[in-house]
């Protein structure tokens, strides 16, 4: 116990506010106008050279109703190639952080990301299989969809036969399926033609938003955008639950209740983001940890920030993914790179996210 | 204020064989009642605290608030009525003691809600009654174990019921801050907020209660005033080991409970 304490207090270095509260700015909006500049930024980066101006010209050019510039070539790939994937970028980042900073919070613990009842898993099964049997873009991302519900579905199903603590219970279920689900996926690679659709389900798995159309993106932003709100509305309600599963229901809270309408939130918008870009690690590990960093455990403030950072994070990361090299990086495999650093940097610094 | 709980014929059982639980408890409690359990490690107290607050749910008999079973009240309302201090709290995540006193405002705000102006007014108020406000803003890992426990207890104060159930209230706690803790437990109890508290000391019963009742084996053995129970033959009956009681005079003014050992 006094070893404990000791630890504890030894870990209680001062959070990062420098950083947010630069001449009274305050962390949310200097995020936002991160990200502003960000946007316009990642529409420079390309094989074809387009000037920041010429990119605000073009957005201009479709916000406001009575202004033109049209230049062919540059309306096009700011449009139809840029924009999508940018908007990719965005809101993948921002599910993924989010549903991780969602799941920290329902699970009481810090070391939880979104896989944790197998969303991820379920989603890559989906992909291969649909790779296996057409290999239509369209059939990828649905079933790529449903199967991450799927796996989630079971692993909830489990954990409500289970006696006992409901949240243990649910961890169990969901490392279960996740093995069995990257089982089954096996399966799919071992019978798969390695000429064709080996690799492809393997580019898959590594994550890449090259392949992002801004239809596929439109279906999977309506429920990721529904999930988000709630999440952010309910958002107040983490702090009670993190009190603990007894404390929670002694304060009055419906914890069942709570805890399915979190869980359906965060599967239904890391599955939607999960089948638009393939499996992208390391986001919602790392990600609340930066926003708790900045802003304190309160998850009043934690959650619209992780929203923001999570998507300046994963555009950062597919900007670096688009330039860096002559041939694009998978960004499953940056954001793992650039991601497991900055943890190791945040383990050592510890504090404020580590109870 | 002005509520009354009666708990009728409770039981409540772990296996079939019924040899672990409780059953046949009877007692209710008014206004400026404090009533205190006593009894060894394992005789139920803590799970018949869990039943009263429906944490865990009773298999036999009722539980009434104002004559209201709380099997058909939700759970925020009981919560409005009931406040809980659990034996151990452990957050996942180092809120500062402001947000987590703000959490005891979680009854009274709906789901989409979060605490605004007025309940930051009553979480203020909460500590200071406590007299932590100097803590606002520490993290709760900063803070010591006995000022933990006043945080939980300005929590369960912003939750503003009208009964405090506190399971073993001074445990983990030093002798200094027991007694400081005490000494809070009896400043509410003479507000006229009535309170149930699990304890391992009959001294304790004397500091503050004015009801007490010795539970052995899942059963009341007795329940009534502290002079009449906590007796020389009651306290070896259910501990087993001798013990003598006396009148402390002076500043003291009350009874104490002191073990017999033969050197």
């Amino acid at each position: 116990m006094v070893n404990k304490e000791k630890h504890q207090a030894g870990t209680n270095k001062p959070p990062l506010k420098r950083i947010g509260r630069l001449h009274g700015v305050s962390t949310w909006t200097a995020l936002v106008i991160v990200l502003a500049v960000l946007f316009i930024f990642s529409f420079v980066l390309g094989r074809y050279p387009i000037s920041p101006g010429d990119v605000l010209k073009v957005l201009a050019s479709h916000i406001v109703p009575a202004y033109h510039f049209n230049t062919g070539i540059i309306n096009t790939i700011v449009i139809q190639i840029r924009l999508p994937r940018i908007l990719a970028a965005m809101v993948v980042g921002a599910s993924l952080a989010l549903s991780g900073v969602s799941f920290q919070g329902l699970f009481r613990n810090p070391l939880v990301s979104p896989d944790i009842l197998g969303v991820s898993s379920g989603a890559g099964f989906g992909a291969a299989l649909a790779i296996l049997l057409s290999g239509n873009q369209l059939a990828i991302q649905v079933s790529a969809f449903c199967f991450a519900l799927l796996a989630v579905g079971i692993s909830y199903g489990i954990s409500k036969m289970v006696k006992g603590n409901p949240t243990l219970s649910l961890i169990l279920a969901g490392m279960a399926i996740a093995s069995l689900f990257g089982a089954m996926l096996s399966l799919v690679k071992y019978v798969a033609d390695p000429v064709n659709q080996l690799p492809a389900i393997t580019y898959w798995l590594m994550g890449s938003l090259a392949s992002v159309g801004s239809k596929g993106l439109l279906y999977a932003a309506i429920p990721m955008l529904i999930g988000m709100i709630v999440l952010i509305l309910i958002r107040w309600r983490f702090n009670v639950l993190a009190m603990g599963e007894e404390e929670a229901k002694a304060l009055g809270v419906d914890t069942g209740r709570l805890r399915v309408i979190i869980v359906v939130c965060c599967t239904m918008i890391t599955a939607s983001a999960v089948c638009i870009s393939g499996t992208i690690g390391w986001v919602g590990l790392v990600i609340p940890h930066i926003g708790r960093a900045l802003v304190g455990p309160d998850h009043k403030r934690l959650l619209p920030v992780c929203l923001l950072i999570g998507a300046i994070f994963l555009l950062l990361i597919d900007d670096i993914a688009r330039v860096v090299a002559s041939v694009e990086i998978p960004i499953g495999i940056l954001t793992a790179i650039v991601g497991i650093p900055f943890f190791v940097f945040l383990l050592k610094r510890g504090g404020r996210g580590w109870a | 204020m002005g509520m009354k709980l009666t708990v009728r014929q409770a039981e409540f059982h772990y296996d079939a064989t019924g040899t672990s639980g409780f059953r046949d408890i009877n007692f209710s409690l008014q206004d400026g009642e404090v009533l205190t359990i006593l009894g060894p490690n394992g005789c139920g107290k803590t799970t018949l605290m869990k039943c009263i607050n429906r944490l865990t749910e009773l298999q036999g008999g009722n539980i009434l608030v104002d004559n209201q079973d709380i099997r058909i009240l939700p759970r925020n309302q009981i919560a409005k009525s009931i406040g809980y201090v659990p034996q151990m709290h452990q957050p996942a995540f180092p809120f500062s003691v402001l947000d987590t006193v703000l959490v005891g405002r979680a009854p009274h705000l709906g789901l989409l809600e979060s605490p605004g102006a007025k309940d930051m007014k009553i979480a203020e108020q909460s500590l200071e009654t406590m007299g932590i406000y100097h803590l606002k803003d520490k993290s709760y890992t900063q803070i010591s174990g006995g000022e933990r426990q006043m945080v939980i207890f300005a929590r369960v104060l912003a939750q503003q019921p009208s009964l405090l159930l506190l399971d073993e209230p001074t445990a983990h706690l030093d002798f200094g801050n027991q007694i400081r803790l005490l000494h809070e437990v009896k400043k509410l109890a003479d507000t006229g907020l009535p309170i149930i508290m699990t304890s391992h000391f009959p001294d304790h019963v004397f500091m503050v209660s004015n009801m007490v009742a010795i539970m052995k084996e899942g059963a009341f053995l007795e329940c009534g005033q502290p002079d009449d129970i906590i007796t020389e033959n009651n306290m070896q009956q259910v501990y087993g080991i001798p013990v003598s009681i006396h009148y402390v005079d002076g500043p003291v003014k009350r009874k104490i409970c002191i073990p017999v050992t033969d050197n």
